[in-house]
């Protein structure tokens, strides 16, 4: 069987698990074609959870720490499951470092997107991704982290340093100002 | 449809519901096509996030990385390298000159080849840094210099080319503005060349760069005006 046969017949999963054999080795190669593979759904973390659109900086570091944490991963979850949860803390410390230089006045303000553009009509998965931008800030962090990222109501209040109370209602806000995407 | 009950339509899809509850609402929901339509539309949203693959970022950040992670042509970092990556920052010679290239570019705020290589040594030029995180944040800060750099030596060029369009005091507040920002470019960079793996100093240089930007781009601007 050829090697793209092969690869034609892998899983996402099965392909993430050969490739951390082989980045785990050294294989930068390997480790290409993981952030290949992961980079789309990082970067949307990233932004949604900083509330801006240039996340360069945050989308190297993640991959940096994953590398340099490679050969810490056991295979006891999924390997995306497992990136997910480094690349949310990463992104969760640079947010706080975001909020304490906004605190001080120095200017990354100044880069956070307009999330209040113009409206979108429904129908699209972009104009979904859209409706998430569009999101009250608290609601769009609690719905990345719940719905997209598997995060109990407890670990986003600590992360968030809300009430578990504020977290079940922030999801239901955001489920519920999304919902018309949806045909019943 | 009424709040009692589309309050409970999420933390039923979640199963967070006790069993007396769950089962009240379930007996509202067929008999109610609005919290049944609700229900069949936050099942959507949920799905949709648990299947969403995400987007594509607007730049391709490989490169920046590869070249943290020492990617070579072969595709191989030698095993003890990958090993000592939490605490020891190698560069190899070929990477450490584009970097130290890339920071030239900045100008009177670049960094000088000499901090990032030592030419006069025939071996590999090794950062050894101690901090577990600093080899992220010097390379974060190359890229900066990578982003910010160009555009800053265009609109230095410009605005050298076009030194009589502006009046005196401009250009007197500019320079002395340039300056400045300058001056704490340069102390950024020698407390990251003491402290690698301050976040706060990466920081603080990229906010100076960005800085330097707006300055230059606000002359320019009043350059156009004014000619």
């Amino acid at each position: 069987m050829t090697s793209l046969a092969r690869e034609l017949e892998q899983t996402p999963a099965q392909a993430d698990a050969i490739d951390v054999d082989l980045a785990v080795n050294g294989d930068t190669q390997a480790f290409e074609r993981l952030y290949r593979r992961h980079t789309p759904r990082v970067n949307s973390l990233a932004r949604w959870l900083l509330s801006r659109d240039d996340v360069d900086d945050v989308l190297q570091d993640v991959f940096i720490r994953v590398w340099e944490k490679l050969d810490t991963f056991r295979g006891q979850a999924a390997f995306g499951t497992w990136l997910h949860r480094l690349a949310t803390n990463v992104i969760l410390r640079q947010r706080e470092r975001y909020r304490k230089d906004e605190k001080r006045g120095s200017g990354s303000l100044l880069e956070v997107a307009d999330m209040s553009a113009s409206p979108v009509s429904p129908g699209l998965s972009i104009d979904i991704e859209a409706a998430v931008d569009r999101l009250p800030e608290r609601a769009r962090q609690v719905f990345v982290l719940h719905d997209l990222e598997g995060y109990k109501h407890e670990e986003i209040a600590q992360v968030l340093t809300i009430s578990v109370g504020t977290s079940r209602s922030q999801l239901h806000h955001a489920r519920m100002a999304m919902r018309s995407f949806f045909a019943a | 449809m009424n709040d009692k009950w589309t309050a409970q339509l999420s933390a039923y899809l979640d199963g967070e519901l006790t069993a007396d509850k769950r089962t009240d609402l379930e007996r509202h929901v067929e008999s109610c096509d609005e919290c049944r339509t609700a229900l069949q539309q936050l099942r959507g949203v949920v799905t949709w996030a648990a299947d969403f693959e995400g987007r594509e970022p607007a730049n391709d950040v490989w490169p920046q990385i590869a070249a943290v992670i020492g990617d070579t042509p072969s595709g191989v970092v030698k095993l003890d390298a990958r090993r000592r990556s939490p605490k020891h920052f190698a560069l190899s010679i070929p990477q450490s000159l584009a970097a130290a290239i890339a920071l030239a570019v900045v100008g009177a705020g670049g960094w000088s080849l000499a901090r990032l290589t030592a030419p006069e040594s025939q071996m590999a030029a090794v950062i050894d840094i101690s901090a577990p995180d600093a080899g992220a944040t010097v390379m974060a800060t190359i890229a900066v210099a990578q982003k910010y750099g160009p555009a800053i030596s265009d609109l230095e060029r410009v605005l050298l080319q076009e030194n009589g369009t502006l009046d005196s005091t401009t250009v007197r507040v500019l320079r002395q503005q340039l300056a400045i920002i300058d001056r704490a470019l340069t102390e950024a960079q020698e407390a990251l060349a003491r402290d690698p793996a301050s976040h706060f100093l990466a920081d603080h240089y990229t906010g100076m760069m960005k800085k330097k930007l707006n300055v230059l781009r606000q002359a320019a601007r009043n350059v156009e005006v004014s000619s």
